[in-house]
């Protein structure tokens, strides 16, 4: 095959091209540089882990699955019935998802690096539920201040009575559904 | 009767109803917001122009009537909840719950919760019934620049049950809606619709029914 280009991106991809046809030896392929084939639009890689070599990445169940799998393998990690036809006649759905996100920036702030699985926050009629499980990291005694800190702060925050609902785990392996 | 008359001016149904919103529980802090929603639905007459085709009497804004001839009621209509013994129960034809969620089969747990709450208290379930499930869908784009041929496809599903209970007083109604409600789960959103029993207004009753009150008199 012969190039008759003087083109050097052009003659660049064609020895690399080249090397890639006869490629019977052991020698490692020459560096070519690529364009991307793939608009970035087609892909969809939000909430996805890629796999590593020696499936040294472990995972809990919410995490395996894909947010396309919501519904289907997976819940939800907010409950409440803002989203339900003709059941939000105050129009609350923004306020609820910002107080919403407001909690788990409160969680996250309050209990460092403690929540092993994803906050859930539920509400029934008046109260919010805060539920979730907890690394024991901290004593008993800590850990229930911090409950009562975060009930009673985010109680004054949302004007609503707040619960918490937490389970601990003595090792963060006791959550992991899988490696990859 | 009334109720029958207003059956043709609605297409749904024939039933006027407005939406008498309650705080549950009733005792909550002044404050309090409400996210998981409670609504009670009453049947009242109080638009005028409906009452106008409806009747020529003056209606106070209360329960719409749903009266068979020659009954003796003495209700209070303006009372939602009443506490007094000496008052007559109030009586309710038909109360209708209607439960909306996101998932099914919490709907169908529920549901069940329903009926076998009814049971122990001798509540007669007249019909569970799936009315159809509605998901609304919209695309947006998914790229933040340009790219209009690429969009993602989101959607809200809202499942539906309904559960009708028969002949219910007014006592047993209060308690099996308060417990029923304390119990309900969250994301899950329900309606109340009650068909409450009134006495007719002595001026329809005596045109109708000269004789029974010639009877009492």
């Amino acid at each position: 095959m012969a190039l008759f280009s003087r083109n050097p991106l052009c003659q660049e991809f064609f020895r690399g091209f080249s090397a890639s046809l006869a490629r019977n030896s052991a020698a490692p392929l020459p560096f070519i540089r690529s364009f991307h084939t793939t608009l970035p639009t087609n892909r969809v890689q939000a909430g996805k882990y890629r796999s590593t070599q020696y499936k040294t990445r472990g995972l809990t169940y919410e995490q395996y699955y894909n947010p396309t799998f919501i519904g289907f393998a997976k819940g939800w990690n907010s409950w409440n019935t803002s989203n339900l036809r003709f059941a939000n006649t105050e129009h609350q759905t923004a306020q609820i998802t910002i107080y919403d996100m407001f909690i788990r920036k409160f969680i996250a702030g309050t209990f460092h690096n403690m929540f092993v699985s994803e906050v859930i926050i539920k509400q029934r009629h008046n109260v919010i539920y805060i539920a979730g499980i907890v690394h024991q990291t901290v004593p008993a005694r800590k850990m229930y201040f911090l409950i009562g800190y975060t009930e009673e702060f985010l109680g004054f925050f949302l004007k609503c009575p707040v619960k918490m609902e937490l389970q601990s785990v003595s090792s963060k392996k006791d959550s992991l559904f899988t490696y990859i | 009767m009334i109720g029958h008359s207003c059956r043709f001016l609605f297409p749904r149904t024939g039933r006027i109803w407005v939406r008498s919103c309650y705080q549950y529980p009733p005792n909550a802090q002044p404050a309090a917001k409400q996210f998981g929603s409670l609504q009670t639905w009453h049947k009242t007459a109080s638009r005028p122009s409906i009452l106008s085709r409806c009747s020529s009497f003056q209606h106070p804004p209360t329960r719409l009537i749903n009266t068979a001839p020659g009954q003796q009621l003495v209700t209070q209509p303006n009372s939602q909840i009443s506490n007094d013994d000496d008052a007559e129960d109030r009586l309710y034809r038909m109360i209708e719950v209607e439960i909306r969620g996101h998932e099914e089969a919490v709907l169908n747990s529920y549901e069940w919760f329903l009926c076998r709450a009814a049971k122990e208290l001798d509540i007669e379930v007249s019909r569970v019934y799936t009315p159809l499930r509605h998901y609304e869908r919209f695309s947006v784009l998914k790229s933040a620049f340009i790219y209009k041929k690429h969009k993602v496809e989101y959607e809200f599903r809202t499942y539906y049950k309904v559960v009708q209970l028969r002949h219910l007083t007014g006592s047993t109604a209060d308690t099996y809606l308060e417990y029923v409600q304390r119990n309900l789960p969250e994301g899950v959103f329900m309606k109340v619709l009650t068909c409450l029993i009134e006495e007719l207004p002595e001026a329809i009753r005596e045109e109708l029914y000269p004789e029974t009150d010639a009877a009492k008199s």
